[in-house]
């Protein structure tokens, strides 16, 4: 079984997608709210983006998730909804702005592994919580994986210094286990390596490969 | 007239003592059972514990709590709208944390908390033991 405090992969310089698009739709009246548990970065809001920190909200739903957030306990970038939410399928919730520090990871954490072990992991980071129970029975959907690894590539296309993605409980593995065994580290790692916002088009991918060609004799005229 | 109000002031008075009594040997017949959701419907059940840590997620909170054998084990919160709310739950947990998830409020932590437990085992409340 995979070790959620393991997950992490650093995206190479080459492949850096040129622009990507998103499906996400402001979170109701949670720019209200928002204010009260996000922070001005201390490094430029573009190039001092680092690392996206993937989390699991450990609850069953987007409200729950959202709770904090107008509590002002806690907050993150982008929230992609469970299954049975009417959502899924559609778009992802924006919950912060992204020019803003949110409040996932605690100040004191980090990891040698990321961004040289700075602390303050907020103010380079950018977080999407994923909602997910947690516990053995729940497991991700395709569309979450899918739609979490194309808003890291959306942020890779957009912060020229984005390197690391982490997991929360690599940065702060004492008791944190998000976003858990379940979620499928190694699939994710490819849809954001690979992508699959530009599919081949279906006459390419339906035509023989060219391995597949058998060499043809020739007896034109045109041999020598 | 007045020996007859005594009288029933007293029948009174031993009919209440009564039910104390009854309700602390019910009460006390509890005590360390230290597994929830394991006692008769209609008991009320507890457990003493050290606060060890909390652990604040998106969807939940996480309590951990120690044995006195050492043994740890976790209480949750759930955040959704409609979950039965802990009662003193929020003064276990950090109450002004700097730019993150808050943890545990360390005034709290070590410290020995009650968990008290419904007749189905769930966490109804904390309390404070010193």
């Amino acid at each position: 079984m995979s070790d959620p405090r393991k997950y992490q992969f650093n995206l190479p310089k080459k492949g850096r997608p040129s622009r990507i698009g998103l499906e996400e739709e402001w979170y109701p009246e949670i720019h209200k709210y928002y204010g009260k548990c996000t922070s001005k970065r201390i490094y430029h809001p573009i190039n001092g983006i680092r690392a996206v920190v993937i989390h699991a909200t450990a609850g069953g739903s987007s409200v729950g998730a959202a709770s904090v957030i107008k509590a002002g306990r806690a907050s993150f970038h982008w929230l992609v909804p469970d299954e049975d939410e009417p959502q899924h399928g559609h778009f992802v919730w924006a919950t912060a702005p992204e020019k803003l520090a949110a409040w996932h990871v605690r100040n004191s954490t980090s990891h040698p592994d990321v961004f040289d072990g700075h602390n303050k992991v907020n103010h380079f980071s950018l977080g999407i919580e994923v909602v997910n129970t947690q516990k053995s029975s729940d497991e991700f959907s395709d569309w979450q994986i899918q739609t979490t690894a194309r808003i890291v590539r959306y942020c890779w296309a957009k912060y020229p210094n984005l390197k690391h993605v982490v997991s929360h409980a690599k940065l702060d593995p004492r008791r944190r286990k998000d976003p858990g065994t379940n979620f499928p580290w190694q699939d994710f790692k490819k849809l954001v390596l690979v992508g699959d916002e530009d599919p081949v088009p279906k006459l390419v991918s339906i035509a023989t490969p060219a391995s597949q060609i058998k060499e043809t004799d020739f007896h034109g005229n045109c041999t020598g | 007239m007045a020996i007859a109000q005594d009288k029933k002031y007293i029948f009174i008075n031993l009919t209440r003592g009564l039910i104390q009594t009854i309700f602390l040997i019910g009460l006390f017949s509890c005590h360390g059972n230290n597994q929830p959701g394991n006692d008769h419907p209609g008991t009320i059940n507890f457990v003493d514990a050290k606060f060890v840590d909390c652990v604040f997620y998106a969807g939940s909170t996480q309590f951990f709590f120690q044995h006195k054998n050492g043994e740890e084990f976790m209480v949750s919160q759930s955040h959704e709208p409609d979950a039965l709310k802990i009662i003193n739950a929020d003064s276990l947990i950090e109450p002004n944390p700097v730019e993150g998830p808050p943890g545990p409020n360390t005034e709290i932590l070590g410290k020995l908390i009650r968990i008290h437990y419904d007749k189905q085992g769930k966490p109804i409340a904390f309390s404070q033991l010193e």
